[in-house]
């Protein structure tokens, strides 16, 4: 009988159907009552949806952004037991909706929220600081022979169009505050938390080699050999103090 | 017998909105509830300020997502992820709700209701037993706030009282989430705070509700998301006397106020308790 109630309760839950569920109503029960909990869910949902994504919501206003919350919470429910992180594949139905959108960027836009959010949330891990480097200098180490990696908290976004600018205008006032030029050309955005707060970056692409290679562990050397063949004029040493001052490099072996 | 560490004062939701301010209060002046499910990540600035207050101020983790009645037994992925933070947090209190809110492949985000069987009853158990065990711990288990009744073989306060008896976990009653069951589905509230087993009680909550947008006061929601009503204060008031002192939690999850306008409430809070304790004391 609690199988049958389980999935009685769940055709409702997630179809607005109230036959099954109507067999275990009580005496007293006003049946239309029973519409408090699909609709409860689906409003929890789509409020998670609109915080963790208030850049793709400001741009497609709030009644779209109820629509294709809705439609992402019927393909895409949640499944685990917090909405906390819900929304991971929000970037890849939007694309899917683009020729009902008509708006190639907003793809982009919620892969970056998603990215801010992942970021926000993540380990500290254990950065390396610049004394680091300089006592490692001292004992007469080879800085470029390091196996070193991305903080927990970096996030490296491949997006299709220079968005990166806009979308922090849009996550910062909720708005545009002045005219801004979309331009369809991929690049990779860059996301960090430093003291507490979210930096973004659009990255070059020398920085972009560069820091993608130091992403699945390389050691120094590697990752600019790599950066030199794209351009002969990398600024290794200004990009690697720039990654150690805003504690985006680890060693390999450090645990998160 | 005491199921928490809780002190016998009123505490209070806490939002990272409020950090600055809570962080603020003089250390033992309130003590906090957050939902673990909210900080069951990484780190970052959330999880740090939880830690910050954790230093000063009793904690309770108030679990929403266990789904303890469940089909099918509560997730490792979430007991693991619980128990990590109860290790760094040290909690006074661990709590969940006597509800359901997934399926094997759905969460539905919600505090949903379980007819009041054996059947029902032996499966909510296996799962709070399953959970203890998990996290190491006793926990509380709380009283669902009620939309409409369901066909059901007992009595909410025995149904509730059963359960703990056969796990060893303690209950937490929430006397808005009677109003609004009493309101709903016509339960005598006076009558099941008697019915309530006085040794098992160990936390009782205050929160405010909404009339729902279509059925009005016929339907009174959960929402968290005003003040506290004058009934439900009253219905504190007979809960206290019945039951004794206990650590109150003064709960607001939606439309947050001022965290000053938040204190009034728990100061109203602690002053009914103590007003209570004082006639109880010369009545002795």
């Amino acid at each position: 009988m609690l199988d049958a109630y389980f999935r009685a309760f769940e055709e409702n839950l997630t179809t607005g159907d109230t036959t099954a569920i109507a067999e275990f109503f009580g005496e007293r029960a006003n049946p239309a009552f029973i519409s408090v909990y699909r609709n409860g869910y689906l409003k929890t949902c789509t409020d998670a949806l609109a915080g963790s994504y208030p850049v793709v919501r400001a741009i497609v206003g709030d009644d779209y952004f109820r629509t294709l919350a809705r439609g992402y919470v019927d393909r895409h429910p949640p499944t685990r037991g917090t909405l906390v992180g819900y929304g991971e594949h929000l970037a890849d139905f939007i694309r899917q909706l683009e020729q009902e959108h008509g708006l190639d960027y907003l793809a982009d836009a919620a892969a970056i929220d998603a990215a801010w959010l992942e970021s926000y949330f993540a380990e500290e891990g254990r950065p390396l600081a610049p004394a680091d480097i300089q006592h490692m200098g001292f004992r007469g180490i080879d800085v470029t022979a390091m196996r070193v990696k991305l903080t927990p908290h970096v996030r490296l976004v491949p997006v299709e169009n220079r968005i990166a600018d806009t979308w922090a205008m849009l996550r910062d006032h909720g708005e545009l505050t002045e005219t801004v030029a979309l331009s369809k050309q991929a690049q990779v955005v860059m996301l960090w938390r430093l003291n507490g707060h979210i930096h973004i970056k659009a990255l070059d692409d020398t920085e972009s080699v560069f820091i993608n290679t130091l992403a699945h562990v390389a050691t120094l050397g590697d990752a600019a050999t790599r950066a030199y063949e794209v351009d002969g004029a990398f600024d290794l040493a200004g990009t690697f103090a720039a990654l150690l001052q805003n504690n985006l490099l680890q060693m390999e072996d450090q645990s998160e | 017998m005491r199921f928490t560490d809780l002190p016998d004062a009123t505490g209070i939701s806490l939002k990272p909105e409020y950090f600055p301010d809570a962080l603020a209060l003089k250390t033992g002046e309130t003590w906090f509830e957050v939902h673990p499910e909210n900080y069951m990540i990484g780190g970052g600035p959330r999880l740090e300020g939880l830690l910050s207050a954790a230093e000063r101020f009793p904690i309770s983790l108030h679990g929403v997502g266990a789904s303890l009645g469940g089909p099918g037994l509560p997730t490792a992925q979430h007991i693991r992820a619980l128990r990590r933070l109860i290790d760094l947090v040290n909690p006074a209190a661990v709590s969940e709700h006597a509800v359901w809110s997934r399926t094997q492949s759905q969460y539905f985000a919600d505090l949903l209701p379980l007819p009041r069987t054996q059947e029902a009853l032996q499966n909510l158990a296996d799962g709070i037993d399953h959970f203890q065990n998990g996290i190491g711990r006793c926990i509380l288990i709380e009283n669902p706030s009620n939309y409409l009744p369901f066909r059901s073989e007992m009595d909410e306060p025995d149904f509730l009282a059963e359960v703990a008896r056969r796990t060893g976990c303690g209950l937490l009653f929430d006397v808005n989430n009677l109003y609004i069951s009493a309101n709903n589905c016509g339960m005598n509230a006076e009558r099941y705070i008697e019915s309530l087993p006085c040794d098992l009680v160990s936390e009782i909550h205050i929160a405010g509700h909404t009339p729902d947008e279509r059925f009005g006061e016929a339907l009174l929601i959960d929402s968290h998301a005003a003040a506290v009503s004058e009934p439900v204060w009253a219905l504190l008031a007979f809960a206290l006397k019945h039951l004794g002192p206990r650590p109150v939690l003064l709960e607001r999850d939606a439309n947050m106020p001022p965290f000053a306008e938040l204190m009034q409430e728990k100061y109203r809070s602690d002053q009914l308790q103590s007003s209570i304790g004082q006639k109880d004391a010369a009545n002795a």
